[in-house]
């Protein structure tokens, strides 16, 4: 595999969302369709005409006000929805940090939740086991692991998932600000690991609205406004403007 | 880092793609197992008897409708009857109502980790299965210790098909409900509705000669009785495990037999054109 090529592609990709994105009661539908309104009438893209290559090694700070398409951009990558135009490439496996519990029981235990979720992440039952004790080690929360997981704190929580994706083998590996949950000691053990994940040749991306945060960390930052690729550079050269506008 | 990259993702207007899938890898039986044993330990986690709800249910069900068919019916009605046709029922119930909500109750999971969405009312089902594979245990005993078993050969091998059979088309109705939950909520409560109905018009809490008769009364009606897929399962269920009981074999009631491959197919159509939108809509 030559060196150049990047991990993530992504190629003039936009996201539309119908105006009204809570599913329709029946009455709405046939209000609707009776009216004869289109249904592509209120569309509104949460993404558009959004290009960028991520390469091996890359610490890249996504960043951008609410709503300026940052969520909807790693859904994408994650390939959870599709784009409206566009396309996009990952080479690689993703793995994304941002919602506390996804992917979790509240009732199963932590050490089952371990089995879960790594198996969502693709993992093989094998593999699963062959890591436990490592996983566990990194989760670093011994007398909880057999407590059921709804008795966790936000902070365990995060420690439990951070651990289990850490041990599923990811080229690409996206955090947000749930990492705020943890205590400053395992943050700072989750950025000396996603250091030395990106120097051994994985790529990083942290989401966050306040570049403070993430200039520690990254390299390079990717600006997004209203759902447009408002600037791709070094983080400190868009830092300052970036910083300016907020 | 390993060289091996994995998998590769293209995602375009056409949908999301992974190569190679996790079916070639076996990483979606794994999933599959995972998932399966979640909704089974998830289920009774908290409660005390835990795994033996899977029993006492079908069995209160089944003790409640005899008790008050044998107030209003009369002595006649046959216990052995009832238990096979309640507890085939419960599978059917549970995984209408339990796998219809497969999808909208993991939410943040489809909408955060990419993998085989059809996984999530596959599981829902097969734990229900495994729950109703207990009770037929129970079930065995019971009719053994009622008299009413037949201990023939060619029933106790008909009977795994029946029991697919109906896992097919339980597993088609999962898929199509829990594709349609997402997409219109109103589903929820039409199902509560038609579950009800569908209960009265199946052969539970009576079986196909009591249909029969009710039938005959009315002329032209006698048909219908085998668009229900449950009449032919049930009614073949009962013939593969009860004394007395034959399965009526016309053409009729052997069309009935392929509904739950009709309603599989239907299932997994109907679920892949809707999953594309799911992380959307949730």
């Amino acid at each position: 595999m030559p060196a150049a090529d990047p991990l993530v592609r992504f190629e003039g990709v936009g996201k539309a969302f119908r105006a009204v994105r809570h599913p329709p009661l029946l009455a709405e539908a046939l209000g609707r369709r009776l009216a004869r309104r289109s249904r592509a009438g209120g569309r509104f893209w949460a993404l558009r005409g959004v290009s960028f290559e991520l390469r091996r090694g890359e610490r890249v700070a996504l960043i951008g006000p609410n709503g300026a398409g940052k969520s909807t951009l790693l859904t994408l990558l994650a390939g959870t929805t599709e784009p409206t135009e566009g396309r996009l490439e990952v080479r690689g496996r993703v793995a994304a940090l941002l919602e506390l519990g996804a992917g979790f029981h509240p009732d199963l235990t932590g050490r089952e939740n371990i089995r879960l979720l790594g198996s969502l992440l693709g993992l093989r039952r094998a593999e699963v086991e062959a890591q436990t004790t490592s996983i566990e080690a990194f989760a670093d929360i011994p007398e909880f692991l057999d407590a059921p997981l709804r008795t966790y704190s936000s902070g365990m929580m995060l420690r439990l998932a951070f651990a289990v994706m850490v041990h599923s083998g990811p080229d690409i590996f996206a955090v947000d600000e749930v990492l705020a949950a943890a205590d400053a000691r395992f943050q700072a053990r989750c950025f000396e690991w996603l250091a030395e994940f990106t120097a051994r040749g994985g790529a990083t991306i942290v989401v966050s609205h306040v570049i403070e945060r993430v200039r520690a960390f990254c390299t390079r930052a990717i600006w997004l406004e209203s759902g447009r690729l408002r600037a791709d550079g070094p983080l400190g050269a868009i830092a300052h403007e970036y910083g300016a506008g907020q | 880092m390993s060289v091996d990259l994995g998998a590769v993702l293209v995602n375009d207007p056409r949908g999301a793609r992974v190569s190679p899938s996790p079916w070639r890898t076996g990483a979606g039986w794994d999933m599959f197992r995972a998932l399966v044993a979640r909704e089974l330990k998830g289920r009774y986690k908290g409660s005390v008897v835990g795994f033996v709800w899977a029993v006492l249910v079908p069995l209160f069900m089944a003790g409640i409708y005899t008790v008050f068919l044998r107030i209003l019916a009369g002595q006649r009605v046959a216990i052995e009857r009832v238990l096979v046709g309640v507890f085939a029922w419960q599978y059917t119930a549970q995984c209408v109502q339990g796998g219809m909500l497969a999808v909208t109750s993991n939410a943040n999971l489809v909408k955060k980790v990419l993998f085989p969405r059809m996984l999530l009312p596959a599981s829902a089902v097969a734990a229900h299965l495994v729950q109703y594979l207990v009770s037929v245990v129970v079930q065995t005993v019971l009719l053994a210790a009622l008299g009413g078993a037949e201990w023939s050969l060619r029933g106790w091998l008909a009977w795994p098909l029946v029991v697919a059979g109906l896992t097919a088309l339980n597993l088609g109705l999962a898929l199509i409900l829990s594709a349609a939950h997402v997409h219109l909520r109103d589903t929820q409560h039409l199902v509560g509705v038609l579950l009800s109905a569908w209960f009265f018009v199946s052969p539970v809490m009576y079986d196909l000669e009591f249909a029969s008769a009710v039938v005959q009364a009315r002329p032209g009606w006698a048909p219908w009785l085998w668009l229900n897929p449950l009449m032919s399962l049930f009614t073949a269920a009962r013939a593969c495990l009860l004394k007395g009981a034959a399965y009526p074999w016309s053409w009729a009631s052997a069309a009935s037999l392929a509904w739950p491959a009709v309603i599989l197919g239907v299932g997994v159509l109907v679920f892949r054109r809707a999953q594309r939108h799911f992380a959307d809509l949730l």
